[in-house]
């Protein structure tokens, strides 16, 4: 630039809401036209602004909190500040979050550029007692600080002027050194540190000085991030949502299998009759897909009662908190306290847990998470611990599925730090840094989305996996491998499905379940673990083809246990959960492991699972009898 | 990391919100809500957005809010 100029390039910088395009629209008037970023489709606005002789052209930048880009637009304006030709820099401050509107512009100056500082939402920062020193803000920058206000044009002839002088003088930010275009990123974090001391200073100088009161999110913290009270909290508040769950839920889930098993088994029946549809089909129909895909269709209110609760707790801000408690017992036993948003996420389903992972920088961590996420219960595997608590501890049903969440929790735990310990020696822990929300009272809207889109990816889910599962397991119901039957004319036991569950049973006995359905059912569950109890009710379904007055599946189920155990059907039934919990996870957590760490660290980890599962399982059996 | 960033995340990473950080090292609420964005797009902290921790059977990583979906 020379000390006298015609023409100008001007880049008007700020935050998103500061005030900058009122700004503009107000000093450019009908002067504007829209241009596209170089190479991008991002819009930008010019326009021409005549500064005291200089037809400057004023570019509005989109409006960003940093020049570490996160978004195509935040790209541009990052581009627009560091890549040369341009002459001067507008800088948006906004005067009620002062300090970060510096950041900004500690940025720009870094880049090199001259800078003119416009102070904008004045009135209202000095309405909440934050208003800014203008001249001291002005002489610790070191560069012109002019008050603007945009809506009404109050400051923009003193911008004008601003802008004309520093056309000629290039005012430059005190204390920051501009750095080379072509710095490391690796340099970012200290150059950020930097920045955020010499706004330190910078508010020091020129902002009053404002009491940051306790709120009462801040009071609540307190007690719930507390390292002692913290998981004693967290525990009491699961254990609330199982027993409200249950509780709430069990007449509706009584109801939704009445229909099942009264009038849609019934329909169904009619409508096959009438079509004068073959036998085969209409074992199919009725005791394959209707039991099974029914079995589980009777969870959804259940399941919508409970991701309700969830998704109470996480848009409350809590479901955040327990990350922070979680993060800080994982590191007390050595393990990553980053691995817990992927664990937190195994919660819900294991296969985008193990895609979670990726949050973690390290492969070693990665793959150390990936071997403890199936040990997470996923809300599938709640539908077997359900029916099992409802059938063996109707009383407390809650309180032995929130046990069943406890001893998942142990056995992650137990896990990485066995694995830890042993085959991952090498993997470094580091902290979990989240930034907290406050705590805020959860609204309607979001929450009935948030459980009618949950509620329908379940439906969706279980419903084409039960189908297609179903399906498989009737064919091989269908194909005799011995008494000599025709295909699709065979009973159970002497199908390919019942003579394969009836060798497998025996390997339960020491859990106290060596029964064919049972067994069935837990081969069938490594499909998907929501399959279990739609398998369940089909081979009792198949067995005792009646229809409408069969027992209900609890009543099933409790025989078949009480005949296994010996008469030790509470023991058998916890087992039963403790094994359904840790034995092997689904296909597709399975498959997603196996892309992941490859064949022999997903068959080594499936194997010390049903292996841990079995000798659990056993114990839990082994000793519930003797109590 | 040290100075006012580093001072930040340590008060994050013990499980305060910006603003209990901010009252805490007795600095603007702005200073340490940026700093805590700052950390966000360095990689060093992870903002709870809504809807975390309980992605349902068969739905993408990318649940609204999720942070693993940025």
């Amino acid at each position: 630039m020379s000390a006298a100029v015609d023409t100008a390039t001007v880049l008007l910088v700020g935050n998103p809401n500061v005030g900058k395009s009122t700004l503009f629209n107000h000093v450019t008037g009908a002067r504007q036209r829209v241009v596209n970023a170089p190479g991008t489709t991002v819009a930008l606005t010019e326009g021409t602004w005549r500064v005291d002789g200089v037809d400057v052209t004023l570019v509005d930048l989109p409006g960003t909190y940093s020049l570490i880009a996160r978004s195509p637009d935040e790209q541009v304006a990052a581009d627009a500040v560091t890549q040369p030709g341009q002459d001067l820099a507008v800088v948006a401050l906004d005067a009620t979050a002062l300090s970060r509107s510096l950041y900004l512009l500690g940025q720009v100056a870094r880049a090199g550029r001259p800078i003119v500082a416009s102070l904008t939402m004045t009135d209202l920062a000095r309405a909440r007692g934050l208003g800014p020193d203008t001249a001291a803000l002005a002489a610790a920058l070191g560069v012109p600080v002019v008050e603007v206000d945009g809506r009404t044009g109050a400051g923009t002839r003193a911008l004008a002027d601003a802008i004309a002088a520093a056309l000629r003088t290039h005012p430059r930010v005190a204390g920051i050194v501009p750095r080379a275009a072509d710095h490391e990123l690796g340099d970012e974090l200290t150059h950020a540190q930097e920045l955020f001391d010499w706004i330190e200073g910078i508010a020091d100088a020129a902002l009053p000085v404002a009491e940051v009161r306790e709120s009462w999110s801040d009071r609540v913290d307190k007690v719930l991030l507390n390292p002692w009270a913290g998981i004693p909290a967290f525990l009491a508040v699961i254990w609330a949502v199982f027993q409200l769950t249950t509780a709430v839920a069990a007449p509706l889930m009584d109801g939704a299998a009445a229909l099942v098993d009264g009038p849609v088994t019934t329909a169904t029946t009619w409508l096959l009759s009438a079509l004068h549809a073959p036998a085969w089909l209409e074992s199919f129909a009725v005791g394959g897909i209707v039991a099974g895909v029914g079995a589980v269709a009777s969870f959804i209110p259940l399941m919508a009662i409970m991701f309700a609760s969830v998704t109470v707790l996480e848009s409350s801000g809590y479901l955040a908190r327990v990350a922070v408690v979680a993060d800080r017992a994982m590191r007390a036993a050595g393990l990553d306290g980053r691995a817990m948003l992927p664990l937190i996420v195994g919660f819900g389903c294991n296969v985008p847990a193990l895609s979670a992972t990726a949050v973690l920088p390290h492969a070693r961590q990665r793959l150390l998470t990936g071997l403890m996420v199936p040990l997470t219960s996923c809300t599938a595997r709640l539908t077997v611990y359900l029916l099992l608590a409802e059938t063996f501890f109707p009383r407390h049903a809650g309180t032995v599925v929130f046990a069943m969440y406890v001893v998942s929790i142990a056995l992650v735990v137990l896990f990485g730090l066995a694995a830890r310990r042993t085959v991952l020696r090498d993997a470094r822990p580091e902290p979990l840094i989240i930034v907290l929300p406050d705590y805020q009272r959860p609204h309607l809207r979001t929450l009935g989305l948030g459980v009618w889109a949950r509620t329908v990816s379940f439906v969706r889910k279980a419903g084409s996996v039960i189908m297609v599962a179903i399906a498989v397991l009737w064919v091989l119901q269908a194909i005799p491998v011995r008494g000599g039957h025709d295909l699709a004319d065979v009973p159970i036991e002497d199908s390919a499905y019942g003579a394969t569950a009836m060798a497998v049973a025996p390997v339960l006995a020491p859990l106290g379940l060596d029964d064919w359905h049972i067994a069935a059912s837990l081969v069938s569950g490594v499909a998907a673990k929501e399959v279990t109890v739609g398998a369940l009710a089909q081979s009792y379904a198949l067995e005792d083809p009646g229809t409408g007055s069969a027992p209900a599946l609890e009543d099933q189920v409790r025989a078949t246990v009480e005949a296994s155990s010996g008469g030790e059907a509470g023991a058998a039934g916890l087992a039963f959960m403790v094994f359904v919990l840790a034995y092997l996870p689904c296909m597709a957590t399975l498959a997603e492991q196996r892309r992941l760490y490859g064949w022999r660290w997903t068959a080594g980890a499936a194997a010390a699972q049903l292996t841990m599962a079995y000798v659990l399982a056993t114990a839990v059996f082994q000793v519930g009898r003797l109590v | 990391m040290s100075g006012v960033l580093g001072a930040v995340m340590e008060r994050l990473a013990a499980g305060e919100t910006p603003r209990a950080a901010a009252r805490a090292l007795r600095i603007p609420v702005d200073l340490a809500e940026a700093a805590a964005a700052e950390g966000e797009r360095l990689g060093i902290v992870i903002r709870a957005g809504a809807a975390c921790g309980t992605c349902a059977p068969g739905r993408s990583v990318a649940c609204a809010g999720c942070p693993f979906a940025r």
